[in-house]
């Protein structure tokens, strides 16, 4: 493998998401390559920083009610059910 | 698949469909707001607005070539663009409020240090062209997949790609200059 063949798939690599065979493939070269080892693990920890930013942004109960209201109020094509029900929302199963 | 009959229902007047597709997606819808706007209040607004254009939209909605994520972020995304140029507001908040209310814990210094580097990564996410934060906000965070981060994007699956890796790159200098001057 070479360094123009690394630099191809360095996002999957250090995304994970190459075949076993693919990444042992490209770790032979980063043992015999600085640069290419250096451009690989920086990105990595780049990729890593990030990942740490992921946190679930859930949508406030009020909010959800507001916008469920704003929608049927905006979609007047939408059938009401024989109980005339507004939006019915219900919180999701305890997480 | 799923979310074409879920809009084709919605056209046919079913509110469950509405409440199904909103549910679904609301969460992420969001998350990515909060990443691209200044506040709590502005991330609201731009994801309610985002989701009446979605549904008032409906008709334009491709299933068989879109998820209607990506249709979604793609809304966001402009509104986010359009808010901040009105506002003039130079960049977006990676740290948003809540993030802020990470969990405390005992170790102070600890805590002072991530803070500190969170603050670190937003700076040098704000520092990049737009497109470019977009790109690392979406895939690195948001676990958008490559494919419903190009159809935000207006790009190619490959140019999506290439475009991370010269995001990545951009701030990984950003950040290296950061602790080489601090």
């Amino acid at each position: 493998m070479t360094c123009e063949d690394i630099s191809g798939l360095i996002n999957s690599y250090v995304e994970n998401d190459l075949s076993e065979e693919t990444a042992l493939r490209i770790e032979a070269h980063l043992l015999t390559c600085r640069d290419c080892a250096w451009e690989t693990e920086t990105l990595r920890i780049v990729h890593r920083r990030l990942l740490s930013e992921r946190h679930e942004t859930i949508a406030s109960d009020a909010f959800r009610a507001r916008v469920l209201i704003r929608l049927r109020t905006d979609n007047e094509h939408l059938k009401t059910t024989e109980e005339g029900e507004r939006v019915r929302y219900q919180l999701p199963m305890p997480f | 698949m799923f979310e074409a009959r879920l809009i084709a229902r919605f056209r046919e007047g079913d509110a469950r469909a509405l409440e199904i597709l909103f549910e679904r997606h609301v969460d992420r819808a969001m998350g990515l707001a909060v990443r691209l706007t200044e506040t709590r209040e502005d991330a609201e607004e731009v994801t309610q607005e985002a989701f009446l254009r979605a549904f008032r939209q409906a008709h334009q909605f491709r299933g068989e070539s879109e998820t209607f994520s990506a249709w979604l972020f793609a809304i966001i995304r402009n509104l986010a663009r359009d808010r901040r140029r009105q506002l003039r507001l130079p960049t977006l908040s990676l740290t948003s409020p809540e993030a802020e209310r990470y969990p405390a814990s005992n170790d102070a210094a600890g805590e002072a240090e991530k803070l500190m580097a969170r603050r670190q990564l937003r700076q040098a996410l704000d520092s990049l062209p737009e497109e470019w934060r977009t790109t690392l906000i979406l895939c690195d965070i948001e676990e958008a997949s490559h494919a419903e981060a190009a159809l935000v994007l207006e790009k190619s699956v490959a140019a999506t790609k290439s475009l991370l890796y010269r995001a990545r790159r951009a701030l990984r200098d950003r950040l290296a200059d950061w602790e080489a001057t601090s």
